[in-house]
């Protein structure tokens, strides 16, 4: 637990810190607003989509953190070596992984209370303001501080579901990018083959769906799910059943992990010949690139192509799946599922793929290899930045030319300003993710940091120089910011300048 | 006049309070190969880094092959051929295409001949280097170390790992290839039986600096164990660097160095002595590890100096 509790105590800090900021940004903007009922809606709509977001990003990239920590430090086969069971280290890395997505969700909460109470006036007319709500409300309050306690549980149930689910699915990857891509897939794929069935049920066979919704609490984040349905008074779900499903699936994927748990077969290191069947591609083998720029631009692509290409195939197959079961019929709707989807997928696969461009040439022993080779530091940044963007460019440029085709009439046309601003900012998330990452070399943290910083900065930024007048100064910023996030990237990897260096 | 392949004058650097290397001093002269020794944190990764480059020194100067490393480290790599202490390379990739990425950093790569010594070195082209066993991996590291000819091969450590056979071949072979080529070779190494056979000169690092740097024969002729009566000693020159000494009974076993030197005092005073041959593991042994205590004192220990004084 000691041991847990230090990996963990700064990871718990960093979200606590970032969340915080983030859902009080909304509310730091409105110190001079006035704060009548609407500004209160506001408010809560605010936290409830911040909550929503930090229960999948925080159980994601937490998720991958812990499940392939050890691996990624070759430190599991001490914990293997070590006296005692590995079900102790694997509960320990559970518990503590649930209290550090847990407690952040209890600041935010706690901090966004009695920041409303003091800006409402006092407790009492906070009360009666939610109570004036929940009257206009279509999910009423039974109680003053319903929304808060509820939201609260529900939060906590959800990424609590959403750690066990990724602890499991990514445990005993080689790393956490593994990790956390099989966590995430498995976590994807259950949710996909829910809203398959339930979308055939719906179509096919009513009484089927019905029972299909007992199996929400056994999927990632169903637990808060079910919960919030629960306190929801409007609905009479037969509760009983549903904790007895939840505790029982959670409970069977806690005991698996914990059996399973660090058995790690230890293969023998064999030669596997991957030699091609043709003698043209053999012989193209055997020639060297004819550039410093060929040769890092290929080595990116195979780094970044797996993901941006997978991405790209998972938008094309979930989009239309959406369509069918939304029981869309239009090409437009079909043009914004697939611009809705691509841009959902988009944000995920930015940051990951931004924290990947250095996460492999900085692994210690790498960080040394390419560094002690006479390669030109600004070339290898320009080349593996312009690659990793042109690639990302392709894969999903294709995709919303696909959405900009179906549904050209909802898109802007001929605006070309619209279009610079959303450039502007899928630059900058990348950017960002890879400045963060370079900085602090660890990608739970250099997540939670982009995260951080892109979303605070937006909210602030928007809230207090939003509207068309500001267009300008808007894209100019952007641009502005984008020129300091590259220029403290590349001294970052000009002069090995990062806070983990050597972990 | 011709440069040293490598210049390493009054060298410190520290990181934080950490003194890694004082006022290190050593050069390593082209066609050499030179033997760099030292315990594990004495230095050696430190000193090397700042030869490829990779770090800057607090003070002092460091030309390799003519070239200033902390500013013209490009130039640098180029030419030399580095192969880092238990280097990792990219797993996924397959061992011909590591050979086809590397090839455009380095001008004077030869391509062919990459792919000759990949073939000489038993690596297997065709697989991922994820797949390679601790050995495969030394080689294919070798490789990518010497596929552009250069003119100084810098090995950190190079056979750690390596089973004690795989360590004979590595030492016996390529060693003895790159001498061949006329090549200056840098090993560095805390294994000495690795670089006995091999090495031309030898530097012993300790704490941060060199306390020797000799030529192999002459180090081994130089340093010798000399086993005589305690009373004896007294017949010792007072300014003999005693490098360690034990005392077994009415004997006392010293090494020295200038071992000639003390043969000949000892035998002109007709002093019953026994001389003893050391290897390198002994000799590094007792520069780095031994009770370096003067001479006045240890006489004064036997108290064969005040014997003698009042005699």
């Amino acid at each position: 637990m000691w041991k847990e509790w230090r990996e963990q105590r700064w990871r718990l800090v960093a979200i606590a810190a970032i969340s915080s900021f983030i859902a009080l940004c909304y509310p730091i903007v409105l110190i001079n607003t006035k704060m009548n009922i609407s500004a209160i809606r506001e408010w809560i709509n605010w936290q409830s989509v911040w909550l929503i977001n930090y229960i999948v990003l925080t159980g994601t990239f937490l998720g991958m953190a812990v499940a392939g920590g050890e691996a990624s430090r070759r430190t599991m086969s001490f914990l293997q070596a070590l006296p005692n069971p590995l079900w102790h280290a694997a509960s320990a890395k559970i518990l503590l992984a649930v209290t550090t997505g847990a407690i952040p969700i209890l600041i935010i909460q706690l901090l966004s209370f009695f920041l409303l109470a003091w800006r409402v006036g006092n407790i009492e007319d906070l009360n009666s303001a939610l109570v004036q709500i929940s009257s206009t409300n279509s999910d009423p309050f039974r109680s003053p501080y319903h929304w808060f306690v509820s939201a609260t549980i529900s939060s906590i149930l959800g990424v609590s579901s959403i750690l066990i689910w990724m602890l499991a699915g990514g445990m005993n990857r080689a790393d956490e990018v593994r990790a956390g891509a099989v966590g995430f897939l498995v976590c994807i794929a259950l949710w996909l083959m829910f809203t398959l069935s339930m979308g055939l049920a719906v179509k096919y066979e009513l009484s089927l769906s019905f029972l299909l919704y007992f199996l929400i609490p056994a999927l990632p984040g169903g637990p808060g799910i079910i919960f919030q349905l629960s306190s929801n008074s409007s609905q009479s779900l037969p509760l009983s059943s549903l904790v007895l499903i939840g505790l029982i699936s959670h409970g069977a994927i806690v005991a698996w992990y914990l059996k399973e748990f660090g058995r790690v077969a230890v293969r023998p290191k064999r030669s596997v010949n991957t030699t091609s069947q043709f003698s043209f591609w053999r012989s193209a083998r055997k020639r060297r690139f004819p550039s410093q720029w060929h040769a890092i631009a290929w080595k990116q692509c195979r780094e970044t192509g797996p993901l941006a290409v997978a991405s790209a195939g998972a938008i094309l197959s979930i989009a239309p799946l959406a369509y069918y079961f939304s029981g869309g019929d239009s090409s437009e709707e079909l043009g914004l599922i697939l611009a809705g989807v691509s841009s959902s997928v988009g944000f995920f696969v930015l940051i990951v793929t931004g924290i990947g461009l250095y996460i492999e040439d900085f692994a210690p022993s790498l960080n040394y290899f390419w560094r002690s080779r006479p390669i030109r530091v600004v070339e290898w940044f320009t080349v593996k930045l312009v690659t990793g963007i042109t690639l990302l460019a392709a894969c999903f440029g294709l995709i919303f030319l696909l959405a900009y085709t179906l549904a050209s009439v909802v898109f802007p046309h001929g605006n070309f300003s619209a279009w610079l601003f959303v450039a502007q900012v899928l630059l900058l998330i990348y950017t960002l993710s890879m400045a963060s990452y370079c900085l602090l070399r660890q990608p739970i943290y250099a997540a939670v940091l982009a995260i951080g910083l892109f979303v605070g900065g937006t909210i602030i930024f928007t809230l207090l120089f939003g509207g068309d007048k500001y267009f300008w100064m808007t894209i100019f910023t952007l641009f502005l910011v984008q020129i300091v996030v590259l220029a403290i990237s590349y001294l970052a990897v000009k002069h090995d300048l990062g806070w983990k260096v050597g972990r | 006049m011709i440069e040293p392949a490598i210049e390493f004058f009054d060298v410190s650097k520290a990181f934080r309070k950490q003194q890694v290397l004082r006022d290190t001093t050593f050069r390593v002269e082209r066609g050499r190969t030179f033997a760099f020794l030292g315990r594990n944190a004495a230095g050696k990764t430190t000193a090397i880094s700042i030869m490829m480059g990779l770090l800057k020194q607090d003070a002092g100067k460091v030309r390799v092959l003519g070239l200033d490393p902390a500013t013209e480290h490009v130039e640098v790599r180029r030419s030399v051929g580095y192969l880092a202490e238990d280097q990792t390379i990219y797993g996924w990739m397959r061992c011909d295409e590591i050979l086809r990425f590397m090839a455009p950093f380095y001008p004077s790569w030869d391509h062919q001949l990459a792919l000759k010594y990949a073939e000489d070195f038993d690596v297997p082209l065709a697989t991922k280097i994820k797949h390679l066993s601790k050995g495969q991996n030394v080689r294919l590291g070798l490789v990518l170390a010497l596929a552009h000819r250069p003119e100084l091969v810098i090995l950190d450590d190079p056979a750690l790992g390596l089973d004690p056979i795989m360590r004979k071949q590595f030492n016996r072979d390529l060693i003895t290839h790159l001498q061949g080529e006329g090549r200056t070779v840098f090993y560095s190494s805390h294994l000495l039986y690795e670089v006995e056979p091999v090495a031309d000169e030898i530097a012993i690092l300790d704490a941060g600096r060199i306390i020797r740097q000799a030529d192999t024969e002459k180090l081994r002729r130089d340093v010798k164990q000399i086993v005589l009566s305690s009373d004896a000693l007294a017949y010792l020159p007072s300014e003999l660097r005693i490098l360690d000494h034990r005392q077994d009974g009415g004997d006392a076993a010293l090494i020295v160095e200038q071992a000639e030197a003390v043969e000949e005092r000892l035998a002109s005073e007709g002093i019953e002595h026994r001389v003893v041959d050391l290897n390198l593991d002994e000799i590094f042994e007792a520069y780095v590890t031994g009770k370096r205590t003067p001479i006045a004192a240890m006489q004064r220990i036997a108290g064969t100096s005040d014997s003698l004084s009042r005699g």
